[in-house]
């Protein structure tokens, strides 16, 4: 907990102030015969925020929102989800979740799945749910079995935002989807959380999807969380530094989180908040040049118990 | 789920009383809808063929009555045997193709019915998305396994009745009177035997998929462990109740419809010697000529009933024991 990327920018405005965190992990780990998918996650997600959980496959993202979405129970540490433990009976109605597989019933048709949304939950919002099946103009007679990825994506989310949960669980949710159709229900699904005030946690790796998007963010890497916060605050406590190749390495305070040469020019993604003079010019990092430059540095290869020190250079590629 | 914890949704669009039975009811009959269908159609096949076996052999019944020939030494009479010989048809269809089917029926149940309840819950991912609603998993599966629970119960008790009563009336007290009970084929086709065996075989397809988690090798698994059992149970069925021993005159006849477990001679020096023994190796043992009495070991067919209850009791027992197992590991 010493590492101050993991912890809630305190400065950050929360919406709802007072309201237990959407996501409060502690130490929290999960093993499976194969190894530990997720270990020594120490993450808060305060109520009302996006969050996208980004990182390469393999990374645990899906483990993470599993463990969240009560399906999956933690090998190690605690997580509390709305303040309550994961899992527990009371969050079933609050919580919604949508796999990366997509799982419905092949058998049943688009207006029977959602009848299964509206019989087997105590708040259901009809017209919600339609809006988002009829935006995709699918029959509601038509059967889920005959349905396209990404037709069956938006079945998904239609029965998850119809029970109109206060946390909103999506992995992998936009993959199926064409442009037009990501676009439409992101406006959908921001429109919904603003309005209610939902947390929504999203996993992805295509990153333009999140940009714009999403106000907190969760890096995660080989089973660890690399970067958790407040998305404006991780981007401003990073610089991205175009210098001389020749040069070396920058003249920085902070840690070169990744460097690549490209020509004569040498490209630095920094963590550090403040400008650097030289010949070196400093800009404020993209979303997607933050989680590229993190994504391409190689994860700590020092026994990966060890929580980060964001001052140590050991991160340095190349 | 009440809405009590629910307490910023006062203003909620929609908000049912209770998510749960109604709904869970309408999901399991909608998802079993086939399963029904075919049970139901089945079994009204099957309930035809027996009502036809019935009034067929009934009226070859009132056909002997009417022209003298209801005892079974005028058969030999050419005039009598014309009317006889149209039982053999429906008796045959009883004895050869649906005693064996009804024998099979388990099987099938466990295999197409209990195998895939779970297993393909788990294969497409579905179990996930039931969890991600609001209802309890216990619940859930509660309805999941009632339905086709009850329809199986229902639907092997209708043809466990009739095929008891036609082959009571109309079989082995009828003109063919012929068809022991502890046959291979005949005791699975009687009295509790088809209603025990098909849901201790739902509860065992039902264990098996949950845990094998694919639909097909379930399916197998599922048929090979229902074969195995039914195996293991013929062979223990003897010592369920007690087997009577009987010590007779030589030459007592064999008692009617009993299932022999094994017969031969008392010798005079009182030991036993199976008939085997008798036949083959009569160098070695003397003579069968001096046996001063018979002994035979058998259940008479009055221990039918007995048997079936005892077997019945431990297959319930054992299914109750794999439902309970199922939900154990539908919470973790």
């Amino acid at each position: 907990m010493d590492d101050p990327t993991t912890t809630a920018p305190a400065s950050a405005p929360l919406p709802e102030a007072g309201q237990a965190p959407a996501l409060e992990a502690e130490g929290l780990g999960r093993n499976y015969r194969s190894g530990w998918a997720l270990r020594g996650c120490d993450v808060t997600v305060p109520a009302g925020r996006i969050c996208g959980v980004v990182g390469p496959n393999g990374a645990g993202k899906s483990t993470l929102l599993s463990l969240a979405a009560g399906q999956l129970k933690a090998t190690e540490g605690q997580l509390r989800i709305l303040g309550v433990p994961a899992g527990a009976p009371e969050l079933r109605a609050r919580v919604a979740y949508v796999p990366q597989d997509k799982p419905l019933y092949p058998g049943l048709t688009v207006a029977e799945t959602l009848r299964m949304g509206r019989e087997l939950n105590p708040v259901w919002d009809e017209a919600l749910a339609r809006q988002i099946a009829d935006q995709g103009e699918l029959s509601p007679r038509a059967r889920i079995g005959s349905l396209s990825g990404g037709q069956r994506t938006r079945v998904c989310l239609a029965l998850a935002l119809g029970k109109l949960p206060d946390l909103l669980l999506l992995d992998e949710p936009m993959s199926d989807l064409d442009p037009l159709a990501r676009h439409q229900l992101m406006g959908t699904l921001m429109s919904v959380a603003a309005e209610r005030g939902t947390s929504i946690v999203l996993s992805s790796h295509i990153l333009p999807e999140l940009d714009g998007v999403i106000d907190h963010l969760l890096l995660v890497q080989r089973g660890r969380v690399r970067l958790a916060g407040d998305l404006e605050e991780i981007l401003d406590g990073h610089r991205l530094l175009t210098g001389p190749a020749a040069q070396g390495a920058p003249p920085t305070a902070g840690s070169v989180i990744e460097r690549r040469v490209s020509g004569r020019r040498a490209i630095a993604l920094v963590r550090t908040g403040e400008p650097v003079d030289g010949e070196w010019e400093s800009e404020r990092p993209s979303l997607e040049e933050l989680l590229l430059g993190y994504l391409r540095a190689p994860a700590d290869p020092r026994d990966p118990r060890d929580p980060h020190d964001p001052n140590d250079s050991h991160e340095v590629a190349a | 789920m009440s809405t009590t914890v629910l307490p910023d949704r006062a203003t909620a669009p929609t908000a049912a009383a209770t998510p749960g039975l109604r709904g869970l009811l309408w999901l399991t009959l909608r998802q079993n809808r086939v399963v029904l269908l075919v049970l139901g159609a089945l079994l009204l096949v099957a309930v035809a063929d027996l009502l036809w076996i019935h009034v067929l052999c009934r009226r070859i019944v009132d056909e002997l009555q009417r022209t003298g020939c209801d005892s079974p030494e005028a058969r030999s009479d050419a005039g009598c045997w014309t009317v006889y010989e149209p039982i053999h048809s429906p008796t045959f269809w009883f004895v050869q193709v649906l005693q064996p089917a009804v024998t099979a029926v388990p099987l099938l149940i466990g295999v197409f019915v209990g195998a895939p309840l779970l297993a393909q819950e788990y294969e497409r991912g579905t179990i996930r998305l039931i969890r991600a609603q609001s209802v309890s998993p216990i619940r859930w599966l509660a309805v999941r396994l009632a339905v086709p629970g009850l329809a199986v119960l229902a639907a092997s008790g209708v043809l466990a009745v009739l095929m008891t009563w036609v082959w009571w009336t109309d079989i082995v007290h009828g003109p063919y009177a012929f068809d022991p009970p502890f046959q291979f084929f005949t005791y699975p086709a009687l009295g509790l035997a088809p209603i025990a065996w098909s849901l201790f075989a739902l509860g065992l397809g039902v264990l098996v998929g949950q845990l094998v988690r694919r639909l097909v090798p379930a399916m197998f698994l599922t048929g090979a462990l229902v074969a195995a059992a039914h195996g293991l149970v013929r062979w223990a069925r003897p010592y369920l109740y007690p087997i009577v021993d009987q010590v007779a005159a030589v030459g007592t006849p064999q008692p009617t419809n009993a299932w022999l477990l094994g017969r031969g001679i008392v010798l005079p020096d009182g030991t036993r010697a199976s008939t085997d023994t008798c036949l083959f190796s009569f160098h070695t043992v003397p003579s069968c000529e001096a046996a001063t009495a018979s002994w035979a070991r058998f259940h008479p067919a009055d221990h039918l009933l007995p048997i079936q209850l005892v077997e019945a009791g431990i297959l319930l027992t054992l299914t109750a024991l794999l439902l309970l197992a199922a939900f154990r590991r539908i919470r973790a």
